[in-house]
């Protein structure tokens, strides 16, 4: 308390104190001191400095603001004074040659000043700390605040970045839902991991099983399929840099591979069998570290692309099944459909489209068609064996061939039966005939030969054994003749025996029988060189309209001995001329002709070590030629 | 010479047997196998133009029925017109001597046939007669 009372005041002077100062020093309230040094230091709150004193100047500068100062002079003008109070601002005066009382009056309001000037200061101080302490929390508020602005607006981007990924992702999945063709995936899944720059254009492999599968690829932009060999067996991990898997890329692509990603696109369904799952694959640039840090994203990505894959391989093999159940039908050459009971047709293979241009009646048994005879056959449709039948499957059984072969076989025993019944009559006839021609000869010997019955007698023995010539002839053609093994004979001679046969086919039409003035010796059996012959020369009639002309040739060529039938007919289609000599090929309607005619001839022909051949031009006719090694006579 | 003529062909046997009677022989007609069986128990012939198709009995079954005793030592010429199914082999087997083609080209050729086949010729039949 009592060092609280003491007020310090200190006097600045270096000259001799005056009377006041005694008197002050007096006062034990005041703790006085008297500082001579030009450099003195001001410790107490009052200083009274002497008015010369601080005229000097010499210590000006330690002069503070915060201290009381008391200017002093017994010699002073109005004009010094001001000058001294404006350098020492807020300072008091007093005239030191006044007393005791003058100085302690001011020295009072000094002290009072001084104090109330340090209650001040203290306050300011006080003020200052608070406004410090308060200036400290805003900042804490102001980084409070500004940190969570910060944390909020990140999750606000945090979760705007998530909602934009899920859009992203669901849009994907969209795309992907759209897709019908597997290849088309390529893109989108490049669009996909376009972000991850490290990565190279996805290769998508399918198994397909049996060790096949199908590569997909991006060339440039275009997405391409590639059938390659390979079989994986999958683990159902990603994996990252295996060799097997760039040696395996390296192996179907035929470039060499680096790094190598590989997803493989596992669904459900592979889970027996995880050797039919897809693989994706992506080539990159990246350490496995770096990988492993976008696995989790891209596999999220992903797994949408398995589920759509899986979707198309599917659907694909389902395509193709049903695919490889329509061609096998379509490769059936018998019609073959699906009809339902009012029996509109709901399915049906090529050959129903392609060969049957008429309705089919609900109970037809059989049916003809153009050239074909069908057997229907009807199989029903049931859920199951109770119900009745759904529809129905109607297959059209093709019986042309058993029917033509049945017919052909009617035709042989026809003609067999005609050969019979034309021996028969041969032999009928030639038992009158020898009695004739006999009888003839022994009523010749009974006769002058001057006579006119002599010489009847003869024209009835000629015409006799003209007539044995003809059923020898047609005896020799029925039945096969006399010896049926191959033997050298004149082709213009079997030309010349035929032709009596097809004297009735010729019957209307020019005939111009041509035939080589040389012997053409040829090794043949001749009945069948005959039915050559005859089918020929039969076959130019038949082609031939109202009108028309037949020519037969034989010539001879180098080794050859050549034989042509011509007419002048309609001729033979192009598109046909391969078919002509295929058994049963015919063009005639049923009953006039079976088809084999010109197959036997061939037959015959090759058999004797020749060649038959056709030339036609249509609308103009058509000639048929016989090729016949001639033999040394 | 006696001929039997076996033929149901009444031309053939006509002009068989003019050409026949013309060189010295004696003819006997018969129409089908069956006539000629009881023809042969009177007429003894020494020759026989047997036709292989006839009514009742054909040449061959009328050769097969044919016992020695009634037979007596004949030649037989057997006659088809199914030149391809008989020949002199097939009629040797089935007990003829020869056989001749129809149609005849020749009447007195098969005439002479027979007589050089019995070895009597033309001036014996014409002693014998």
């Amino acid at each position: 308390m009592d060092e609280k009372a003491t007020q310090t005041v200190q006097l600045l002077t270096r000259t001799e104190p005056p009377a006041w100062w005694e008197e002050l020093t007096r006062d034990p309230s005041l703790d006085c001191v008297w500082v001579v040094s030009p450099t003195f230091n001001i410790q107490a709150g009052v200083v009274l400095v002497a008015r010369r004193e601080f005229e000097l100047e010499f210590h000006k500068e330690q002069f503070s603001s915060s201290k009381v100062y008391i200017l002093f002079d017994d010699n002073w003008t109005a004009q010094t004074l001001r000058r001294s109070l404006n350098a020492l601002k807020g300072s008091l005066f007093f005239d030191s040659s006044g007393t005791v009382k003058d100085a302690a009056t001011v020295l009072k309001v000094a002290l009072a000043r001084q104090k109330e000037r340090g209650q001040n200061s203290q306050l300011l101080q006080i003020m200052r700390t608070q406004n410090r302490q308060i200036e400290d929390l805003n900042q804490d508020l102001e980084r409070v605040v500004r940190e969570r602005t910060v944390s909020e607006t990140e999750s606000r981007k945090a979760s705007q970045k998530n909602i934009s990924r899920v859009r992203e992702i669901i849009t994907f999945i969209k795309d992907l839902a759209q897709l019908f063709d597997i290849a088309d995936m390529l893109p989108l899944i490049r669009r996909q991991v376009k972000e991850l720059h490290a990565l190279e254009a996805p290769l998508l492999f399918v198994p397909r099983g049996d060790g096949m599968g199908d590569m997909y690829y991006l060339q440039g932009s275009n997405p391409v399929r590639r059938r390659v060999r390979g079989k994986w067996t999958v683990s159902a991990r990603i994996r990252i840099n295996q060799s097997e898997d760039s040696r395996f890329l390296a192996d179907t692509m035929g470039r060499p591979f680096a790094k190598v990603l590989c997803f493989p696109l596992i669904t459900a369904r592979h889970q027996t069998d995880a050797s039919r799952a897809p693989l994706l694959f992506f080539e990159h640039g990246l350490t496995p570290e770096a990988l492993e840090q976008m696995v989790d994203g891209l596999s999220e990505k992903l797994q949408p692309v398995s589920w759509a894959l899986d979707r198309l391989v599917l659907e694909q093999e389902l395509k193709s099944t049903s695919r490889d159940w329509e061609m096998t039908f379509d490769e059936l050459p018998e019609p073959i459909a699906i009809v339902d009971h009012d029996g509109s047709v709901l399915r049906s293979n090529s050959a129903w489209n392609e060969q049957l241009t008429q309705a089919l009646r609900i109970n037809s048994h059989r049916i003809r068609q153009g050239e074909k005879l069908y057997i229907v056959e009807r199989y029903p449709i049931r859920v199951n064996a109770d119900s009745p039948p759904l529809s129905w499957v109607v297959y059209l059984r093709d019986e042309t061939r058993s029917w033509k072969l049945k017919s052909q076989v009617v035709q042989v025993e026809k003609m067999s039966a005609i050969g019979q019944l034309a021996g028969h009559i041969a032999h009928e006839l030639n038992n009158p005939l020898t009695g004739i021609r006999s009888l003839a000869q022994v009523l010749l010997t009974e006769t002058a030969s001057e006579s006119q019955v002599h010489a009847d007698l003869n024209e009835v023995e000629k015409a006799a054994e003209r007539c044995q010539g003809i059923i020898n002839n047609l005896l020799e053609y029925s039945k096969g003749g006399l010896d049926q093994r191959v033997q050298l004979t004149d082709l213009n001679e079997v030309v010349k025996k035929t032709l009596p046969f097809l004297k009735s086919a010729l019957g209307r039409f020019r005939t111009d029988i041509d035939l080589s003035e040389e012997v053409l010796p040829v090794k043949v059996e001749p009945h069948l060189l005959q039915q050559v012959i005859f089918n020929l020369v039969n076959n130019a009639c038949q082609a031939l309209p109202e009108k028309g002309e037949v020519r037969v040739r034989t010539s001879k060529h180098k080794d050859f001995a050549i034989l042509e039938v011509e007419d002048n007919g309609p001729g033979i289609p192009t598109e046909l001329q391969s078919q002509i000599f295929e058994p049963f090929f015919t063009t005639k309607s049923e009953g006039e002709g079976t088809g084999l005619g010109l197959s036997f001839s061939r037959e015959f022909v090759r058999q004797f070590g020749g060649e038959i051949s056709c030339t036609s031009q249509p609308g103009r006719g058509a000639t048929f030629r016989v090729q016949l090694r001639m033999e040394p006579v | 010479m006696r001929v039997m003529l076996v033929d149901d062909e009444p031309l053939v046997r006509l002009s068989l047997r003019r050409a026949l009677e013309k060189r010295g022989h004696s003819v006997c007609e018969c129409a089908d196998g069956q006539v000629a069986r009881e023809e042969l128990a009177r007429f003894e012939a020494e020759l026989i133009y047997l036709d292989v198709l006839m009514p009742r009995l054909s040449g061959p079954d009328f050769l097969k029925s044919l016992t020695p005793q009634l037979r007596r030592g004949a030649k037989v010429i057997l006659m088809s017109a199914f030149a391809g199914e008989y020949d002199l082999q097939k009629a040797q087997s089935l007990g003829a001597d020869l056989f001749v083609a129809k149609p005849f080209q020749d009447i007195f050729a098969v005439v002479r046939t027979g007589e050089e086949l019995t070895g009597v010729s033309r001036a014996e039949a014409e002693a014998k007669r």
